[in-house]
């Protein structure tokens, strides 16, 4: 018997793939319900303009009550975007990915999220030296401390 | 969660949004009035008190079953038989799906019907277990398994199976049940293979109890993790886990270790108040008596021992203030005796001083009577004068 979280990822890739990923974001890869790959470029007048950043989806069994691990890719040649809110590991500090994350929320709302977020000044966080250097693999095990409203 | 797969799109007013299925045993908050499946909402309350929707506070107790109304709409909306990949096209109504599978279904999993028989297989696969594994005994126990399949009709090959073929007898041949089983080492061993079926089906169901339990536990664990976390937090350096031991903590420890090194080297005697702290273990001292361990951290040396827990620290603090109460208490009545030993001292002097006082003025009285007399001899002049004088 399929998981709960398979059933619900399941129904939303169907969604994705029926309805398609909205402006600026495409479903990169899928194989299976634990780890989707999307690319994300901002769109408009930006800072970012002509960029496009991996952005990686990890589930676990408990999804969607519990929040996905959500991380740019730095691998592979691949670079974070610069913002407040994104290390240079990836990790990204976002209130929606912790205390306020919903199971009422889904992948495509993140993204969506995400990519909003990302239209604002272009400086790594003020901490991102320190923070990279003792961070977890998984950013879900960081208790970030969300200062402001983003 | 519903494990059906629904023939129409379901109405979108239907779906809950957690797990975005159609919903099963719908539950609607009594706060906000939005509907979750109960296992949904219940599994996400154990994450966040919160309505997944509208983030507002949210207890079990606010949950109530939804509207009868809502709750036909969905048992109503029809699925398709879980088994059709494997060939049957049913649909029902999702209420009378399960008694499809129990009663109906080619490919639900059914007991064989024959006594004493505990496998379990899909009802197409009984006709054929039937005449495989029980092919002699229906001759002694009767029709009712062939009368329930309809289907059964009997070889009358030479070659008969052993009554014990389903739990591992391969014997295969011309000898006929009754026979066999003389020589069958599985039928000595019959009452074994009950007992041990009927073991092996209460320790599965112990299994799903406790797998149940294991998940609720997990919760439960992942619950009280949050809020250690938050407690932690709270604490901040107060807290220690038991493992870390003294100085644990690099920063601290190492402050708190100078800290109590220090008073020994720079000696009593210089507080009067210090024979009042509880020393060493509660760890609240004067300035003066840790110059040492200020010299070596820039002066900054927590006032307080990190060393013990925070009940620990407040037990110190609570000890070294009644100290306090205590040392301001005799530095009072102290003060006051040497107030009143001062004050009789002054009230004696000020008596002395004044019995001298008195006899300077007696001697110069004396004095002014004798130029008196002296001005009297020269001559009777100046009368008003004289008077003046001696008045002094
Ligand atoms: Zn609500
Ligand atoms: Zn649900
Ligand atoms: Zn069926
Ligand atoms: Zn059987
Ligand atoms: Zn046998």
């Amino acid at each position: 018997m399929a998981s709960i979280s398979a059933r619900r990822l399941a129904k939303e890739l169907r969604e994705i793939q029926s309805e398609g990923c909205p402006v600026g974001i495409t479903l990169l890869e899928a194989n299976d319900f634990s780890r989707w790959l999307f690319t994300i470029e901002v769109m408009g007048e930006s800072l970012y303009q002509g960029e496009v950043y991996d952005l990686q989806f990890r589930f676990d069994a408990q999804y969607p009550i519990s929040s996905p691990a959500v991380q740019f890719v730095v691998t592979g040649g691949k670079q974070s975007p610069i913002h407040p809110h994104v290390y240079s590991n990836g990790h990204i500090c976002a209130s929606i990915l912790g205390n306020e994350w919903s199971p009422v929320l889904s992948v495509i709302a993140v993204c969506v999220t995400l990519q909003s977020m990302l239209a604002s000044c272009k400086v790594r966080p003020t901490d991102n030296d320190r923070y990279v250097r003792n961070a977890p693999e998984n950013p879900k095990k960081t208790l970030f401390h969300y200062d402001d409203d983003t | 969660m519903s494990l059906y797969n629904y023939v129409e799109t379901p109405n979108t007013n239907l779906v809950c949004c957690i797990c975005r299925a159609p919903f099963t045993d719908p539950i609607t908050t009594r706060t906000c009035t939005h509907t979750f499946c109960s296992e949904c909402i219940l599994r996400a309350l154990t994450h966040s008190a919160l309505c997944p929707i509208d983030r507002s506070p949210l207890s079990v107790n606010d949950l109530v079953d939804a509207s009868p109304i809502v709750r036909s709409l969905v048992d109503e909306l029809v699925v398709e038989c879980p088994h059709l990949s494997e060939g049957c096209s049913h649909t029902s109504q999702r209420q009378a799906m399960p008694l499809h599978l129990r009663d109906e279904c080619e490919y639900g999993e059914v007991g064989c019907l024959v006594d004493g028989c505990t496998e379990v297989m899909k009802r197409k696969d009984i006709p054929a277990h039937v005449e495989k594994a029980h092919a002699d005994s229906e001759m002694h126990s009767g029709e009712e398994g062939q009368e329930e399949e309809g289907s059964i009709s009997r070889t009358e090959s030479e070659e008969h199976t052993c009554p014990h073929a389903g739990i591992g007898c391969p014997y295969t041949g011309p000898l006929k049940a009754s026979e066999h089983l003389e020589s069958c080492p599985y039928e000595s061993l019959k009452g074994f293979f009950v007992m041990n079926t009927a073991r092996m089906s209460l320790l599965t169901e112990q299994n799903m109890l406790l797998r149940h339990r294991v998940d609720t536990l997990e919760s439960t664990v992942f619950t009280l993790r949050r809020e250690m976390n938050a407690a932690k937090n709270a604490l901040g350096p107060w807290f220690r886990s038991s493992y870390h031991g003294m100085g644990g903590y690099s920063v601290v420890g190492s402050e708190v270790a100078g800290a109590t090194a220090g008073p020994s080297e720079s000696g009593g005697g210089v507080d009067e108040l210090s024979p009042y702290f509880p020393s060493e273990e509660v760890g609240l001292r004067h300035r003066a008596s840790s110059s040492v361990s200020e010299g070596m951290y820039g002066g900054i040396v927590a006032p307080l021992d990190l060393g013990t827990t925070l009940e620990g620290t407040l037990v110190g603090l609570r000890e070294s203030m009644v100290g306090l109460a205590a040392g301001v208490d005799s530095a009072g009545r102290r003060s006051e005796i040497a107030l009143a030993n001062e004050t009789l001292r002054l009230g004696e002097e000020m008596m002395s001083v004044r019995a001298q006082m008195h006899g300077l003025r007696m001697q110069v009285h004396g004095m002014m009577m004798d130029r008196n007399a002296a001005l009297r001899e020269e001559g009777y002049g100046n009368f008003g004068m004289a008077g003046s004088i001696t008045k002094l």
